[in-house]
């Protein structure tokens, strides 16, 4: 690698860890998603500055040159977020989920108080007509309509 | 399970989305059903986001209407239903019907009995055991009869039409409804197999179904039966394969 592309290469890192600190410290950034960010971050300072690391990781994927190498697990990282996004994607999707089926119920037990009703048809042949605390089948005994 | 002999109640939860026409005439023809039977029942329309006057209808018909904040498709809208159902009162028995046309109001009566008589947990509707023409698109046919053979096959008992959205359900099996492995979007041939792996009665009664009014079924298209098709079979897989449906049973049981 040369004295160019190094310079380059960690001069890219290092933004990109500048750019995590700024994220975070403006609350942009979750702390659980920095981490790997930062790890990318310090990964590529350690792997330019210990050029021979990068050569022996090579060698040992089975790699011709150490571009393969970073490209490959440049690769298996995007493919880690992804994975973890999906993960954290349906866990906020079944959240909604239960949040939105509580406004939904809470919603209307708020009407219901408002109302003071009871909803369930009474099957009480002994009742008098016209009981109050009976409803009747048919005509219902809260509905005013739309709100 | 409710004894027939004793006066029970049953709540029959309809997910509705955009069916502010068609409503009030669905309501009519359900009300006159029930009065033809002995228990005491109450109706909890679940108002999935409707962009029309559905609420608002459903209200004026005296029926309690849940409305959700925005749209959750058609399982999480019945599982709200449940979840609602469940937490405002003690009735043995549930009865799920859709609000598209296709479900002959009649046929809840075929699911109430079984219930009634605690001779099952879980009761379907099934259009093949009443003989019906099949005129369901062949993406369609081909897909229940794959599903119906996946179902018997896992739970040790002839299962016809695994799909369908005619439900009758004791309370204790309604529970199981809000678990975190009920399905969102298609719960049908899964939730099934979920309740027969955890040990309860299933039982399919003969009902008559009609053609669905939408224009377009929920699995209509293309790509969405095959995604029904690829979703189904892995939530299916997965619920065949748990050992643990059993015990969570168990601990539902401990904990209500």
């Amino acid at each position: 690698m040369s004295a160019r592309q190094k310079a380059f290469a960690i001069v890219v890192a290092i933004v990109l860890i500048l750019l995590i600190f700024e994220l975070i410290r403006r609350r942009k950034l979750r702390e659980e998603y920095a981490l790997v960010w930062l790890a990318v971050g310090f990964g590529i300072v350690a792997l330019v500055w210990a050029y021979g690391l990068l050569e022996w990781l090579t060698h040992e994927i089975g790699a011709i040159a150490p571009t393969t190498t970073l490209f490959l697990f440049a690769f298996l990282f995007l493919i880690v977020m992804a994975m973890q996004f999906s993960i954290k994607l349906s866990k906020l999707v079944g959240q909604i989920k239960d949040l939105t089926q509580e406004i939904g119920i809470l919603r209307t037990e708020l009407e219901e108080l408002r109302r003071g009703k009871e909803p369930v048809r009474k099957k009480t042949p002994t009742e008098p007509k016209g009981a109050e605390s009976a409803p009747k089948t048919k005509t219902p005994g809260w509905c005013e309509g739309a709100d | 399970m409710q004894d027939s002999s004793k006066r029970g109640t049953v709540s029959i939860i309809l997910p509705v989305y955009n069916e502010e026409e068609s409503l009030p005439v669905l309501h009519e023809q359900i009300v006159q059903v029930m009065e033809r039977q002995s228990y005491d029942y109450e109706i909890v329309y679940v108002d999935d986001g409707s962009q029309d006057q559905t609420a608002a209808v459903a209200r004026a018909s005296g029926a309690r209407c849940l409305r959700l904040p925005t749209n959750l498709n058609y399982g999480g809208a019945l599982q709200a239903g449940f979840r609602y159902a469940l937490r405002k009162t003690e009735f043995p028995a549930f009865l799920t019907f859709d609000a598209d046309g296709q479900h002959d109001p009649a046929a809840l009566l075929s699911l109430l009995q079984p219930l009634q008589e605690g001779r099952a947990d879980y009761v379907l509707g099934s259009r093949f055991l009443a003989g019906q023409p099949d005129d369901l698109p062949l993406a369609r046919r081909v897909g229940i009869r794959l599903f119906a053979a996946a179902a018997s096959w896992v739970l040790g008992q002839r299962i016809t039409d695994p799909t369908t959205g005619l439900l009758g359900v004791s309370r204790e099996a309604a529970r199981m409804f809000l678990s975190q492995l009920f399905p969102q979007d298609y719960p049908d041939a899964d939730v099934l197999i979920m309740l027969g792996r955890m040990g309860f009665r299933i039982l399919e009664v003969p009902v008559v179904m009609r053609p669905s009014r939408r224009a377009g079924s929920m699995h209509g298209g293309i790509l969405r039966p095959a995604y029904y098709l690829a979703k189904m079979s892995t939530s299916m897989i997965h619920l065949a394969a748990r050992g643990d449906l059993l015990q969570k049973r168990r601990e539902a049981r401990l904990v209500s």
